[in-house]
């Protein structure tokens, strides 16, 4: 187990670097550059721009020297500082986006698990029944209304209909409920489903037989016997999940405003912040192994018999 | 109503809109009480810069008209130049030179005065080539600011040969570490240097480039007035070595012409420093006073002392003239004047300076961080252009003085523009990119910067140091960065925001806002057009660009598809321009537009290629695309084809000229027809279309050399009826300045350039519910 994450861990540096190497050449690929802009400017303006930080330098000099900063983690003025947003580095907009989407996307993972969970195991339990009908109808209604259409309903009934909530901005408790709404839905949708799912193959073994032959009481089968095994759907569904939340939804950050990490990255890919650029993917490929090592190991623990030995 | 509102999902949101305000309200945003003075504004974008000589986009303006106070102010409904920092100022007959009075109570934030140096400091970085910033032509009317601002930075490849003495000096360490036993100018060697040393000719005769520098040589060729030249090295005559900053006789600069080839030598005398010398990151020196020095406010020995440099006190040089530098006293933080013959060193042998010569292969790196140079040697980043070919002087504290380059009727209003807004050279000469952060901030206008959070928003209060802060009536303005147009429009609707930005309304929603008391619109200075690649066939067929410009009924697209206010164009400048015709061109006439495709030979389309319409994209673009593609078809029988391109993809195929037919769109930057005119010239820089005709650079150079001011404006109005007959481009309409703004909120006015002085704006505290 223990050997098992180190090599995990290990690994991460080198996918990074070939993460990174490939960031660096692809976003220069892409037509047009950080500089471009509507107006032309003046050749010698903009010979000026170029020759700062060397950008003229062929490709191969500009690589090395990326490399020689990222790796010292001594990034200077050119390679640490957004291109678009000049005075600001990589890492402080990361810094101030990141916290955001981490917030928006737990606050979206809580409701998806509490919801998913609650409807999953009630619709298992009552199987056959028009809860259970009703439960699985609403779900199938959640995966497939996309957020940048249920996002607008929301915002329609709760904001401009009844006025109780902000329709857009991230500035307090009330600013949270919609975003998180909108972004948990599918997934809370998705867990109900896999949850029912899971439980539903669980109870019908035999374990859960005995179990219930001993005279335990309902609750105590479901939660201690039926639900450790029939989670175990939910857990590996987890792992991409919370990724997905967490790194920020770019349709429900542009819709309601919110000036999280999924926005920069779009943004900055389509600004050509070469830095930013790289920045976000890093940060996004760092925390996806992560969450993914976690993922196995939290799997391991659940079921042991996919333990992964040394 | 209701239809077209439910004609996109994207527009569900305006199902709302429409269905809950009908019949009940005269306002489309919810009404909210309103106990404060603060405005929450959507500005739409976050920023690119707060630096106002740096800045370029239209959110990035508005932010800093609050915060730095120009010259001039526009009116907030007029856009008339009102008085700002300078209470007033006087043109001389001629109109070439400018007289600008300064107010005595006008301070930063941080307490000190604003001055004229303050302008002169920031039209000269403005304008400076290292500074690059995109705006700096705004200044090309002031005298000797173009060539200032044009003097190519290059690397210098240096030749065999040493300089024999550098003539200006920034005093670094008082002990500092043995310079490094390099030659510089080794033959071939890559030395790292920002500014190079460029010259141009003094006068206006051309001057004699020489072979040799000695009296006789063989005359080799001219140097033009306005060329500009790299000095390679000088020859500097033995007599006169220590007196730096005016050329001595029998002194010889050896250039490289502009138009490149062999190098030649030109006599100093015959022409005038621009870049005086070498100039990089890596000069430094160090020097003695020989006891304290004043440091003046003005370039002359009987200028006002401010205080004095002693012997251990560094100094930046910041700019410097013939006999006086302008130097930042880093122990006071003040910058003031001191004769450069002080600065710089009395026996030669004190001062030190290097320039680090690179192995091959190596590249030049980033500026050196900040910390490190305090602690070794102070950059020599500050070592720049002699200012003094630049039109613009402090006379004193509060008096400016600018020479213009020719008349220049809208001037007075072009102080307003934002690269010509003062900047607090202390401030930015320490902190570099990082002094618009909020907490290096130091501003001159009715607003300080208070915090600022990317992509989100930015909160300004008022200044407590702005000279009129009790006119002022905010407390404070949020002003948001929602990207979104249904984002936008909901916050409004659900009583979250006062005010935006203009024309950022969805389409399809505009019509259902026209009778609310919160929507507002007027004339904006901004066209909308379809640029025609004149190069490629058939379009390189005048013929072909009459009739595509004659087959498009552009009434009906603002009337039955646009439905916002707009107003069909048939030219190219929008019509409201102060003194200036309007110069009508061609109207919607299918008949004669399928008679002359038929001379151009493509009778009913016949043989028409199939050209392709490029638009960046966007919703609004693409209904106008797909308007355009069915008009043309309808009227002329042939077919075109919609490619639509992420920004980036599309400006490059535009600037590379790799279009047929493109969409685009122009936004004045002043009241004044040449800000719509001037692109249009053969090669310039925003034509984009292949256009060139002579006759029509010939109007606008005319023009731009004209002193009286009707005349100048009949040659203008002449070459845009050369436009209108060419069509290098087919005008579609002018855009609206439209927007939401609530009604307690006054004094927010709309106007042709959609700027919003917030010192005039105000909360109507008192306002109930009630219509």
């Amino acid at each position: 187990m223990f050997s098992f994450a180190l090599r995990r861990l290990l690994l991460m540096p080198v996918v990074l670097f070939v993460v990174a190497s490939l960031t660096f050449f692809l976003v220069r690929v892409a037509p047009g550059g950080p500089f471009d802009a509507e107006r032309r400017l003046p050749p010698e303006v903009e010979l000026n721009l170029k020759r700062q930080c060397d950008r003229e330098a062929p490709l191969s000099a500009q690589y090395v020297r990326f490399l020689k900063g990222w790796v010292s983690l001594e990034v200077d003025g050119c390679t640490g500082m957004s291109l678009k947003y000049p005075g600001r580095s990589v890492r402080e907009i990361i810094w101030e986006a990141f916290p955001v989407s981490l917030h928006l996307g737990a606050l979206a993972l809580l409701f998806a698990l509490a919801l998913g969970l609650f409807t999953g195991v009630l619709a298992a339990i009552r199987q056959n029944t028009w809860l259970d009908y009703a439960g699985m109808a609403t779900s199938i209604f959640g995966i497939s209304v996309p957020s940048f259409v249920l996002g607008p309903l929301l915002i329609l009934v709760f904001s401009l209909q009844l006025g109780w909530l902000p329709p857009a901005l991230w500035d307090g408790p009330t600013t949270w409920i919609l975003p998180a709404l909108t972004l948990g839905a599918s997934y809370a949708a998705y867990i109900s489903r896999l949850t029912r799912a899971g439980l539903l193959e669980v109870v019908r073994q035999d374990f859960i037989r005995t179990a219930r032959a001993k005279g335990l009481p309902e609750w105590r089968v479901v939660v201690r016997h039926a639900l450790r095994g029939g989670l175990l759907p939910v857990v590996s569904y987890l792992g991409p999940a919370t990724s997905a939340l967490f790194t920020g939804s770019v349709v429900v950050e542009q819709i309601f405003g919110i000036p999280g990490l999924g926005r920069t990255f779009i943004e900055s890919a389509l600004n050509r912040d070469y830095n930013l650029v790289l920045g976000t993917v890093l940060v996004y490929a760092a925390f996806l192994m992560t969450m993914n090592l976690v993922v196995d190991l939290l799997y391991g623990w659940l079921d042991p018999r996919v333990r992964v030995d040394g | 109503m209701r239809v077209a509102c439910l004609s996109s999902l994207a527009v569900l949101l305006a199902v709302g809109a429409c269905s809950s305000s009908e019949g009940e309200s005269d306002r489309f945003g919810r009404f909210r009480p309103r106990a404060e003075q603060v405005l929450h504004y959507n500005n739409f974008e976050e920023p690119e810069y707060l630096d106002p000589g740096l800045l370029t986009g239209h959110p990035d303006g508005f932010i800093a008209m609050q915060l730095f106070e120009g010259l001039t102010e526009p009116h907030p409904k007029t856009l008339e130049p009102v008085p700002g920092v300078a209470t007033s100022w006087t043109v001389s007959e001629d109109g070439l030179l400018y007289r600008f009075t300064l107010r005595e109570d006008a301070v930063w934030s941080d307490g000190r005065r604003v001055t004229a140096s303050d302008f002169v400091y920031a039209w000269e970085r403005v304008l400076r080539p290292s500074t690059a910033a995109r705006y700096s032509y705004q200044l090309y009317p002031v005298k000797g600011a173009r060539a200032y601002n044009r003097g190519t930075l290059k690397r210098i490849v240096g030749d065999n040969h040493r300089p024999r003495r550098p003539p200006f000096v920034v005093i670094g360490q008082t002990r500092p570490p043995e310079p490094p036993a390099l030659d510089p100018f080794q033959s071939g060697a890559k030395v790292e240097l920002l500014d190079s040393n460029l010259r141009r000719p003094r006068g206006s005769e051309p001057v004699p480039l020489y072979a040799s520098p000695e009296e006789g040589a063989a005359r080799v060729g001219t140097l033009e007035p306005s060329d500009t030249a790299l000095v390679l090295s000088r020859q500097v005559s033995s007599s006169s070595d220590d007196k730096p900053g005016s050329p001595a006789p029998g002194s010889w600069a050896q250039v490289r012409p502009p138009a490149g080839g062999t190098a030649a030598w030109v006599r100093e005398a015959d022409v005038i420093a621009a870049f005086p010398s070498v100039n990089g990151r890596r000069v430094e020196g160090e020097r003695q006073y020989g006891g304290k020095q004043p440091l003046r406010a003005q370039p002359s020995s009987s200028g006002e002392v401010l205080g004095y440099a002693d012997d251990d006190d560094q100094v930046e040089l910041l700019a410097f003239g013939d006999a006086w530098g302008r130097v930042l006293h880093l122990a006071s933080g003040k910058a003031g004047w001191m004769p450069l013959d002080v600065l710089d060193d009395v026996d030669g042998d004190r001062h030190w300076f290097y320039v680090r010569v690179l192995p091959e292969g190596t590249s030049v790196g980033p500026p050196a961080p900040r910390k490190e140079a305090r602690e070794g040697w102070l950059p020599g980043r500050h070592l720049f252009a002699d200012s003094s070919v630049l039109g613009v002087k402090a006379i004193s504290e509060s008096e400016l003085v600018v020479e213009l380059e020719r008349p220049t009727p809208y001037f007075v209003s072009l102080t307003a523009f934002s690269a010509l807004r003062p900047v607090p050279a202390w401030v930015v000469e320490r902190h570099g990119h990082e002094w618009t952060r909020p907490e290096n901030m130091v501003t001159n206008g009715p607003f300080v910067l208070v915090s600022h959070r990317t992509r989100d928003r930015m909160v300004l209060e008022r200044s407590r140091t702005y000279h009129g802060r009790d006119e002022v009536k905010l407390d404070r303005a949020i002003i948001y960065a929602v990207s979104d147009v249904h984002t936008n429009v909901n916050l409004f609707r659900a009583g979250y925001l006062d005010a935006m930005i203009s024309a950022k309304l969805p389409v399809e929603l505009v019509a259902g806002l026209r009778d609310k008391r919160d929507y507002v619109s007027g004339p904006y200075l901004a066209t909308y057009f379809v640029r025609l690649n004149t190069t490629v066939k058939p379009l390189d067929d005048v013929r072909v660009r009459q009739a595509l410009n004659l087959a498009v009924d552009k009434t009906l697209l603002t009337e039955r598809l646009l439905k916002g206010g707009q107003h069909p164009a048939t030219h190219i400048v929008p019509p409201g321009m102060p003194g200036y015709p309007v110069v009508e061109g061609e109207g919607y006439d299918p008949e004669r537009a399928r008679r002359l495709l038929a001379e151009a030979g493509f009778p009913d389309g016949k043989g028409f290629p199939r050209l392709e319409f490029l638009f960046n994209t966007s919703e609004d673009h693409r209904l106008i695309a797909e308007f355009l593609q069915r008009q043309w078809h309808d009227v002329l029988g042939i077919d075109i084809s919609l490619a639509n391109q992420e920004w980036k993809t599309y400006l490059k195929k535009l600037h590379s000229m790799d279009y047929q037919l493109t969409r685009s769109g122009w936004i004045g930057d002043y009241a004044d027809p040449n800000t719509f005119l001037e692109m249009w010239v053969t090669g310039g820089g925003n034509n984009e279309t292949g256009y060139a005709n002579p006759e029509y650079d010939a109007l606008i150079e005319a023009a731009s050399y004209e002193r009286d001011v009707e005349k100048r404006m009949a040659l203008l109005a002449k070459a845009e009826a050369l436009l209108n007959r060419d069509v290098p481009f087919v005008p579609l309409f002018y855009y609206v300045n439209n927007f939401l703004r609530a009604p307690e909120v006054k004094g927010f006015y709309p106007n042709l350039l959609d700027d919003h002085p917030l010192k005039h704006v105000w909360i109507d505290t008192t306002a109930g519910e009630a219509r």
